[in-house]
């Protein structure tokens, strides 16, 4: 050890002797592993941030451990290192800073310490991603969220719309991006962002697939319900999914497709009917507490419906057309609505009659142009992205090769058409 | 299984099969067989097996095969059983009147299909249907209807049994007379000679019943000419057959036969052959193509081919599906402006009236009328099915015709034009609007509509901000997808059949793995 710890004091100032470093490391990466009980020692001499390189290869040897006797010290040691280390060193060997990432929310959620791991985590992804580049690093930040209940806190990674990929530089694996967005979804869920929710698990549905993943699977059965919860209305799979897989997804998940169809006839009794039935399988894919909600939905919908077609309405006849017990189930429901904005609406208590308004949204204040400028800026955006990826595969020299190929088959009566 | 239990079995999936041969015919295409039913399959196998002297086959049917085939024809005989009509009175109808117009086996049709709908009429329909199956040589149909019918048929109860043996002696002697002049035209290869003598045993199988063998020596017939008109003859008559045994695909293939010519046939021709074709989408359910049809179909003279429909028909299949189908526009370019279409239109003076009573939102009229040619459209072979449906969405049409200049509405004054009561307009126009077929709002305390202005501006907002969200959310999984194929990353099947390690290999992977596995 006293070998390895020389080495790194002395290899670590220029990028050149960075690099033979890291080769070094490599090499006696397994070795380390056989020298726990001195690792710690050997940390405390390096301050993190001129050795992160160094640091971060001895602290994951002993990440790699199953057990630790001293779990508190390991996570302050990772908690320490995110927050100091020197991103230039790190990325040099971004497998091991993933590692790293990845043991340290798993001990973490073992330790029920997940909250602690919001924060250093944030950091770790401003540190080593290029803005709007999935790293693993991600997923793992959302686990930590969602295992600590604490939402808000990876909404601004959420919405800062993370799209680019690099497998060189992130070293990112499939995996890593379906669990990003299964996070994500579930985040959203948690939050009651049922829109952001659906759009979420959609994209983890969307992702290219040869195979049908547990993962996606998850994912397609929260789309589901969580479309239903955002639009009231049964969804179908979403359009891009992989042809191989669409099949597949829906015949593992007969349960929630008949619980969808439950919902579509609008039969309050129906829904009710599926849900006993397959209650075991809810619980067990711990989706119960979605299928209550949407369940709850439903009447809600109904009472939608409601608005659309009246101008007022009794108390009487709304209970009776939801069969609820009495107009006093009818009036909660109600208020609740009314109180969460889901429908514009008084209550005249004497009369027993409810009146309904129309969307008072004027659509003339700044605050919505200033919305619509914003919404139009991020379109030329993307458009602008669009256009450079259409130019980046018209102008790759495979692409190109195919297409010369393709004409030359075709024959001469393709030459007319092109221009 | 011993051989005399296979034949007897085999002769009982027979009897059972020629009965399933009146419902409907599956012609087995030249040289490979269609076997989308498991009898059919049977059939072939027996056929096959009495060919090769009952040697035995791999295929041949088991005895729970069969049992399972006989169960299947009889649950289909039960689910297809006509039942009566019930809750509308058939007594303005008169028979008698209705069947003039028909010549051949369409009288047949029609007055069994009256007779199994309308109670009233049963009894006399029987009678002049069992009449009408003694001009024909089909004496399985008679008895089969006597017998099933025995019941109700008080004094022709017994079998006519002077009139099956004239008949079958009768048949085979034409047969024998057919036949050889079939063989001396092919002989002296007599194309004209062979062209008539396929058409003549055509016919004659058509008159048996045997509508297989008929379409057969027709479709021999059609292939012996070449000349257009006397194509479409053999079309025709193939139609005709078609028809009664309710083989749709092979009405469709004549047709575009026939209609391959068009140019070159009598208006009156083509005229019959687009009706036809209408008849055809009516029964696929399309009834807004019907409805071209039977407008498109007449000419300067009025037409009928009375072996299928009158030139009432014509008029009365027509104008209902308009009314059904069409928009105030369509209807007054189709219907009011079409000077062949009246024609046939005058001949039913009640539909005509209906139309323009529609049209001039004479409601209370056009209601009363709709009602009173309910039975007679009721007992029409080819609408009967289609009845109620249409006449919910005439309904529907109305009621929105009936609003639409309106701003406010009293829902009682809306109930009596309609003939019906507050409650039952109410829920009416729930329905419309909730489907957004009405734009408008109840107000259920004083029963009033108030027609909804759609604030335009407040819409637009909406949909573009709608539309922008869409359009973002689209691109970006556009972009993701894109990047993650650029960098070759789906997901993909594990390469190895064995566990592979992985700190993350859970219980649902282990479950997957071995779904997948069953779907392999």
């Amino acid at each position: 050890m006293e070998k390895v710890l020389n080495i790194i004091l002395q290899y670590s100032d220029t990028k050149e002797e960075r690099k033979q470093l890291k080769n070094y490391l490599d090499k006696i990466d397994e070795q380390l592993t056989n020298f726990i009980g001195q690792l710690d020692l050997v940390m405390k001499q390096l301050p993190v941030t001129k050795y992160s390189l160094g640091y971060m290869y001895l602290l994951a040897a002993k990440a790699s451990l199953k057990r630790f006797q001293n779990p508190e010290l390991i996570l302050m040691q990772i908690q320490t290192f995110l927050l100091q280390c020197d991103p230039s060193q790190v990325s040099m060997s971004i497998g091991k800073f993933f590692f790293l990432c990845r043991r340290f929310v798993a001990i973490a959620i073992r330790e029920k310490f997940a909250h602690g791991t919001v924060y250093p985590l944030k950091i770790a992804i401003e540190k080593i991603g290029r803005s709007g580049e999935l790293t693993p690093t991600h997923a793992y930040f959302l686990q930590a969220c969602l295992a600590s209940q604490n939402f808000s806190a990876a909404l601004p990674i959420l919405e800062s719309d993370v799209f680019e990929i690099d497998t060189k530089h992130s070293g990112l694996k499939i995996k890593d991006v379906l669990l990003y967005f299964y996070y994500g979804g579930m985040i959203y869920t948690g939050l009651k962002k049922y829109d952001e929710a659906t759009y979420y698990f959609e994209l983890a549905v969307t992702i290219p697939a040869d195979t049908l993943s547990s993962i996606m699977l998850e994912a397609y059965r929260r789309y589901l319900l969580t479309s239903i919860l955002s639009t009231g209305k049964a969804p179908l799979i979403p359009q891009n999914t992989s042809m191989s897989i669409q099949g597949m997804l829906k015949k593992v998940s007969k349960p929630y497709e008949e619980f969808v169809e439950a919902f579509r006839s609008m039969d309050i009794e129906r829904v009710g009917i599926c849900i006993s039935t397959y209650m075991e399988v809810y619980e067990k894919d711990k989706t119960f507490g979605l299928i209550k909600l949407v369940r709850d939905n439903l009447v809600r919908r109904k009472i939608q419906r409601l608005t659309k077609t009246y101008i007022t309405l009794s108390l009487e006849y709304v209970s009776q057309q939801l069969n609820m017990n009495s107009t006093q189930e009818a009036e909660f429901y109600l208020l609740d609505m009314i109180e969460q904005g889901e429908v514009f609406a008084s209550i005249d208590q004497k009369e027993g009659q409810i009146s309904f308004h129309a969307d008072p949204e004027p659509y003339d204040s700044v605050r919505v142009s200033l919305e619509l400028n914003g919404k139009i800026q991020e379109v030329i955006g993307l458009a602008k992205n669009l256009d450079l990826l259409d130019e980046k595969i018209s102008t790759n020299s495979n692409f190109i090769h195919k297409m010369v190929i393709k004409e030359l088959q075709g024959g001469g009566n393709k030459t007319e058409e092109n221009d | 299984m011993s051989q005399e239990n296979k034949i007897e079995i085999e002769k009982e999936i027979e009897i059972e099969l020629e009965k399933e041969n009146e419902k409907t015919i599956e012609i087995e295409k030249e040289g490979s067989g269609e076997e989308s039913k498991g009898e059919e399959e049977k059939e072939q196998n027996t056929e096959k097996e009495k060919e090769k002297g009952g040697e035995e086959k791999k295929k041949g049917p088991t005895k729970e095969q069969l049992e399972k085939i006989k169960k299947k024809v009889q649950e289909r005989e039960a689910a297809n059983e006509p039942k009566f009509i019930k809750g509308v009175d058939f007594s303005s109808f008169d028979i008698e009147d209705y069947i003039e117009g028909y010549r051949g086996h369409t009288r047949m049709d029609r007055l069994l299909f009256i007779a199994q709908r309308s109670e009233i009429h049963q009894q006399k329909a029987l009678k002049m249907f069992l009449e009408e199956v003694k001009k024909t040589r089909n004496i399985q149909k008679y008895r089969k209807i006597v017998e099933k019918y025995s019941d109700v048929l008080q004094d022709e109860k017994s079998l006519d049994q002077k009139w099956i043996d004239k008949t079958l002696k009768d048949s085979a002697s034409t047969y024998d007379s057919l036949e050889s002049n079939l063989k001396t035209a092919k002989e002296n290869v007599n194309q004209k000679g062979i062209q008539e003598g396929n058409m003549q045993l055509g016919h004659f199988y058509f008159d048996k019943g045997d509508l297989k063998s008929a379409l057969k020596y027709y479709s021999r017939a059609k292939e012996a000419t070449n000349d257009p008109i006397e194509t479409a003859n053999c079309c025709l008559d193939a139609i005709k057959t078609a028809m009664e045994g309710k083989s749709y695909s092979h009405i469709s293939a004549y047709l575009n036969t026939a209609q391959k010519k068009s140019k070159e046939l009598e208006l009156e021709t083509n005229g019959i052959l687009k009706t036809i074709n209408g008849l055809l989408q009516l029964t696929s359910r399309e009834f807004k193509t019907a409805a071209h049809q039977f407008i498109n179909a007449p000419g300067k003279k009025v037409f009928e081919y009375p072996e299928i429909f009158t030139s009432m028909d014509v008029g009365i299949y027509g104008g209902f599906l308009s009314l059904a189908t069409f928009n105030r526009r369509e209807l007054k370019r189709n219907i009011l402006d079409n000077e062949y279409f009246k024609n046939y239109l005058e001949l039913v003076p009640e539909m005509r009236d209906i139309i323009y009573n529609y049209y001039e939102s004479k409601y209370a009229d056009f209601v009363e009328g709709l009602e009173k040619i309910k039975p007679q459209l009721l007992l029409d072979q080819y609408l009967s099915s289609h009845v109620e449906r249409l006449y919910t969405r005439i309904r529907e049409k109305a009621i929105i015709q009936y609003f639409s200049p309106y701003l406010t509405l009293d829902m009682k004054k809306m109930a009596k034009d309609f003939g019906t009561t507050l409650e039952l307009i109410e829920i009416e126009v729930s329905n419309l609007i909730a489907e957004d077929k009405l734009a408008g709002k109840i107000d259920q305390k004083n029963k009033i509509i108030y027609g909804t202005r759609i604030n335009k501006r407040s819409q637009t907002f909406q949909e573009v901000l709608s539309f922008g969200k869409d359009y973002r959310r689209k691109t970006r999984a556009l972009l993701l997808r894109a990047n993650l194929i650029q960098n070759k990353m789906t997901v993909k099947r594990p390469r190895k059949k064995v566990m592979m390690g992985g700190e993350n290999m859970n219980f649902m992977n282990l479950q997957l793995l071995n779904l997948m596995r069953g779907f392999n």
